[in-house]
């Protein structure tokens, strides 16, 4: 029975969800839906305490459902990330489903994308991979659908599932060409078959970038990145709040070790190949995501479209990170996205918090928030701040300058794109620091104006603040401990690629 | 015990904080209970810090260095840490006493002000700033808190900003202030750049490890003793900062105008402790300093040159506060004209002293300024004795020590800085004592002034309330009573040079009456002596007796009393330089490059630019599905083509 005690070792957490999933489906129509969320984060911080407390031990890569499924460190840190996130998603949403009719297919669906996001990160296998991706891609558009008397949600739906159906399509291609040549779908066999034809020299390079480029295109889509980054505003500002912050984060930190496992793991040996695709998508991103971003101030447009193009620039400089293919740059881009993900979570629930207030998501009317919420304006600004890799408090800069050192020490390669990342950073703080003086100094706009100030701040939106609490008080122990952040993200490279490798760009 | 004791004491740095927190955050509404946190707060650190003190001085080879890394990019590392050793112990129970002590005077002292809790509140935070400075391991982290002091001391000063010379006395303190931490930044940076091989397995600039790697920069020829960069200009460049901090000549222009803060804040951040803060840096990169004699002999003429410089300006000074604070600045000039002529435990011995009688010395002026219902004028004063025995009594003990009464705390720390003032650098000798009869005269003057004769304002003074009279006399026992630990009277003799000292020292000295009389019959012992006797007799004369002397020098040599009066007119100096010099240039230069290069090519060239690229990027945002399934498809097409024929 050995192998059912792994079982419920590793996927303690999954088996915690699906029974949350059970227990939601079962009271969504009974009168108590309204605790549903209550028992589902119970759940969710029993798993992410069971990942700390039993899976942070395991020193050995394990696998189980005959390698389906396998928890390495990077499997264990991304879903422990996946669980904290939701957790502040869920939290998020409560005031926000209000409004609703069918308050509990909200979190129904939440969770199955985020059985989606477990089984992704851990998946060793391409059946699983596709699978794994698709629950998480259909149920996402379900979730940005989920207004469904609001137009706007139903034309992001609508544009999310055609968009998501062909990049699914060109990713699924890839993986088909790269079982027809192994004839097996499990990752490391993969690996094993790959290099065998490389030595015996049937492996072409072509046929390689074939596959690459139909590979990354799956995963650029989902990382939103240029130039599959199109879907990304139209969804982000049609979409309920909330399912913007997990797309934005939770999915995106998904892709992102599914890029990692793929690229780093598993393709290392054509490194030469991926390196230069991955770069020109990392660049493109930081320029086109600020470039556009900056336009959005101008316009004065919505806040989550400014939200979406400031990803899609973040993405890049984690991109930049695996792009360069170093242990120092791909450990600094994990930390990067760990930082990535509380500070943008903490602005994303900000941009719930004032929807809540104001039923608005216009820049303009964030103008003069400090006056009547400061605390709400004080934790968007140090998230802006940070996003901008300014240092108040430092984790956004110290995650900037660990990754622009890191570039800047592998060739000249690396020397270029860091200077593009420092560069477009400039451009970002333009626009980060510009809503930071709107909401501080500028006069209270109408609808700030009609926040009725009498009911107290943490009155009906508890759980609200509360998350934000919890990201800020992350942000700021995440700048004193930093270091043993990068310790654990430094095991996980070294776990993944054992390599030292400096291989530089041909 | 004594180990876990030692090991907590991140703790009494730790405590202050987390009080400034809750106050800030909870309890700014409570009054009492703000106060309550605030006191028991540094209470619990002074307590800590003298077991720290008693471990420390049983064991005194036993230093404490614990590190942390904090941030570590590849080869750079930043660590934070706490390091215990003789000095850091003195310095704790030095900052904790005197800042408990001011914390309880303050209840008195700002009871009717609205914002009692908020002075609370960032009492506590230097506090804590000014203890982690004191326990930080490396350079590094001793900028972290040194500029955190500076911006405690910025808030501190500009507490009641509505007056419009405290908004501006806390800008200048900011201002000069900068001027001094930006050469304080470069020097750290060029020492640690220059020498950044011998820290990649070290603590990053640990104070432990400096003079190793003084020595491996100097034998493997990276760094020269003199030169452009070397360890002299780094040693200059790391002298500015304390030089600022410390108000030396010529960035003291602060100090006194640092004077506009709330009372409790002259006596705790601009007498005692943060501006010994300078002192104390300058002992701990004592390795820097000592391997280049140059750096040396700079830091003793800085040193010697301030002290002479601001006393006699404090001769003229009719604000009682200005006057202290002119004689802060000449007693900081002494302490660090001692480092810099080698006499490390001397300067060291007379902050400690200098810590206590000035900081008691400046209650007693709040006293009497609460007494005179906020008169700070000493024209307006005189005859208190009566009124206030309390104050009279602790300040004309204030005054004793200060100005070097036999056996008093001030005796012996100044006696020990001219004695090797003697023994090193005759002429700085004749300075410093020359200093003493300045500091005798001037000190006697404000007593004289303030509390004898008759009284000359218009207020009803009255004797202040126990909170602000029972931290006087608390304070005025250990400034009697504290110089005895580095006398030659107490078994063992000087006990402050044997525990906290630079390099090799002998542990025993002699020690008895007549070592004691032997040394004060020496020239170096009775020129003080005489300084003291000559200058109260002076002071007694003109301010008790009515020879007009004073008078007289004001009308037959009012140029030498100008001088004095207008502080040098250091103040119409620089703001000239700044008006006729750097200003119009400034103007010019914003004019040309400003204006035309840099707003007119970069920033708005470059924001048209930005916009008009962004507005085009937005308008390929069509909201048409179809466009971007086509993009995909199109983009992908188009790299696999370029793939293809790139492999080709």
């Amino acid at each position: 029975m050995n192998w059912l005690n792994d079982l419920m070792t590793v996927l303690y957490p999954e088996i915690l969800l699906l029974f949350a999933l059970t227990i939601a489906i079962l009271l969504s129509t009974s009168k108590f839906n309204n605790t549903i969320w209550i028992f589902t984060t119970i759940f969710l911080i029993t798993g992410a305490l069971h990942i700390i407390r039993n899976q942070f031990s395991i020193s050995e890569p394990m696998s189980i459902l005959g390698g389906m499924f396998i928890a390495d460190r990077l499997s264990i840190i991304f879903r422990l990330i996946t669980l904290v996130i939701t957790t502040l998603v869920l939290l998020g949403s409560v005031k926000y489903l209000e409004g609703f009719i069918h308050r509990s297919e909200f979190i129904i669906l939440l969770l199955t994308s985020v059985l989606g996001i477990m089984f992704l990160i851990g998946a060793n296998d391409l059946v699983a991979i596709f699978i794994a991706l698709e629950t998480l891609g259909l149920s996402s558009i379900l979730l940005v659908g989920y207004s469904k008397y609001d137009t706007r949600s139903n034309e992001a739906s609508l544009k999310y599932l055609v968009n998501s159906a062909s990049a699914s399509a060109i990713f699924l291609f890839g993986l088909s060409i790269l079982y027809g040549l192994t004839g097996s779908t499990q990752l490391p066999e993969i690996k094993y078959k790959l290099l065998q034809l490389s030595q015996d020299g049937v492996l072409s390079n072509p046929l390689i970038a074939v596959i690459l480029i139909l590979i990354i295109c799956g995963l650029a889509f989902k990382l939103s990145s240029v130039p599959m980054h199109m879907w990304a505003p139209d969804v982000y500002e049609g979409a309920p709040t909330p399912v913007t912050a997990f797309l934005s984060v939770a999915s995106k930190a998904a892709a992102f070790a599914l890029t990692l496992r793929i690229m780093v793991s598993l393709f290392d040996f054509a490194n030469n190949i991926w390196q230069p695709i991955i770069a020109v998508i990392a660049v493109l991103s930081m320029v086109i995501g600020n470039f556009v971003a900056l336009g959005q101030i101008i316009n004065k447009a919505s806040i989550k479209r400014l939200m979406a193009y400031s990803s899609i620039a973040q993405i890049g400089y984690i991109l930049t990170g695996i792009a360069l293919f170093t242990n120092e740059s791909l450990n600094a881009a994990t930390f990067y996205l760990v930082i990535y993900s509380i500070m943008n979570i903490g602005a994303f629930l900000g941009i719930i918090a004032f929807g809540n207030e104001t039923n608005s998501d216009s820049i303009s009317d964030y103008s003069g928030l400090a006056q009547k919420k400061p605390f709400l304006a004080f934790a968007l600004a140090v998230c802006f701040f940070n996003l901008a890799g300014l240092p108040l408090p430092p984790a956004g800069f110290i995650a900037k300058f660990i990754l622009i050192k890191a570039s800047f020490e592998a060739g000249l390669f690396g020397i270029m794109l860091g200077s593009i990342a420092l560069i477009t950073t400039i451009l970002s703080i333009y626009y980060y620091s510009y809503i930071a003086k709107l909401m501080i100094v500028d006069k209270p706009s109408l609808s700030v104006q009609n926040i009725n100030s009498n009911k107290s701040a943490l009155g009906k939106s508890g759980e609200l603040y509360a998350a934000i609490t919890l990201t800020i008080i992350g942000i700021f122990l995440c700048t004193v401990f930093s270091n043993p952040i990068l310790k654990i993200t430094n095991s996980t490279i070294t776990e993944l690629f054992p390599g030292n490798n400096f291989i530089s760009f041909k | 015990m004594s180990d876990s004791i030692l090991y907590c004491s991140w703790l009494i740095a730790a405590v202050p904080l987390i009080s400034a927190i809750l106050i800030i955050f909870f309890f700014h509404s409570s009054k009492k209970l703000s106060a309550f946190l605030s006191i028991g707060s540094v209470a619990y650190g002074l307590i800590h810090s003298l077991l720290v003190l008693y471990f420390t001085y049983i064991n005194p080879g036993k230093t404490i260095e614990v590190n942390f890394p904090w941030i570590s990019a590849g080869a750079f590392k930043l660590f934070v840490g706490y390091l215990i050793d003789p000095l850091c112990a003195m310095m704790l129970v030095v900052v904790c006493s005197v800042s408990f002590f001011v914390q309880v005077y303050t209840h008195g002292y700002m009871k009717e002000d609205p914002s009692y809790s908020k002075f609370y509140a960032y009492l506590s935070l230097f506090t804590f700033s000014m203890l982690g400075l004191v326990l930080s391991t490396n350079l590094f982290q001793s900028y972290i808190f040194w500029e955190l002091v500076g911006v405690c001391s910025y808030l501190l000063i500009g507490f009641w900003w509505y007056k419009k010379t405290a908004a501006n006395a806390c800008t200048k303190a900011f201002v000069v202030n900068r001027i001094g931490d930006a050469g304080l930044l470069i020097g750290l940076l060029m020492f640690y750049f220059s020498t950044q091989k011998f820290w990649s397995d070290k603590t990053t600039l640990a104070f432990s490890e400096l003079k190793n790697a003084i020595d491996y920069s100097v034998h493997s020829g990276i760094l020269p003793v003199v030169g452009v960069i070397s360890i002299t200009t780094i040693a200059i460049f790391v002298l500015m900062g304390p030089m600022a901090k410390s108000a030396q000549f010529p960035l003291h222009i602060w100090l006194p105008d640092a004077m506009e803060g709330p009372t409790p804040i002259s006596a705790l951040i601009h007498a005692a402790t943060m501006v010994a803060a300078g002192v104390y840096l300058i002992a701990r990169t004592y390795p820097l300093y000592v391997s280049s004699p140059v750096a040396m002999g700079t830091v003793a003429w800085i040193g010697g040159i301030t002290a002479l410089f601001a006393a006699t300006i404090a001769l003229s000074q009719f604000d009682i506060k200005r006057a202290l604070a002119y004689s802060t600045c000449s007693q900081l000039g002494y302490m660090v004209m001692a480092l810099g002529l080698g006499a490390y435990s001397a300067g060291l011995f007379h902050l400690m002293t200098h810590a206590f009688f000035k900081a008691m010395l400046f209650l007693c002026s709040g006293s009497v300024i609460v007494a005179c219902h906020h008169e700070q004028d000493m024209r307006e004063m005189g005859g208190l004795k009566k009124h206030m025995p309390i104050t009279s009594l602790t300040c004309l003990i204030g005054v004793l020590a200060i100005s070097g009464f036999p056996l008093m705390s001030g005796f012996w720390s100044k006696d020990m800085i001219l004695a090797s003032a003697w023994e090193h650098n005759k002429p700085l000798f004749i300075l410093g004592s020359f200093t003493a009869l300045l500091t005798a005269f001037y000190m006697f003057r404000l007593y004289f002034m303030t509390f004898s004769g008759k009284y000359r304002g218009h207020a009803h003074p009255h004797e202040t309330t126990p909170s602000i009279t029972i931290p006087l006399v608390c304070l005025a026992v250990p400034s009697v009573f504290i110089g005895l630990i580095g006398s030659p009277l107490i078994p063992g003799g000087d006990k402050f040079s044997s525990f906290i000292h630079f390099g090799e020292t002998h542990l025993h000295h002699e020690w008895g009456m007549n070592v004691f009389i032997h040394e004060l019959m020496s020239v170096q012992g009775l020129v003080p002596l005489g300084a003291f006797v000559i200058g109260t007799f002076m002071a007694w004369l003109v301010y008790r007796k009515g020879f007009a002397l004073n008078t007289y020098i004001q009308k037959n040599l009012s140029f030498v009393y100008n001088l004095s009066f207008n502080k040098w007119y250091i103040d119409e100096i620089y703001s000239g330089i700044l008006n006729k010099v750097i200003l119009p240039a400034y103007r010019v230069l914003w004019n040309v490059i400003d204006k035309v290069i840099v707003d007119g090519v970069f920033v708005n060239g470059s924001a048209r630019v930005v916009s008009i690229v962004g507005g085009g990027l937005r308008l390929i945002e069509t909201g048409r599905g179809q466009l971007y399934a086509l993009v995909i498809f199109g983009s992908v097409l188009f790299s696999i083509m370029f793939m293809l024929t790139k492999f080709k």
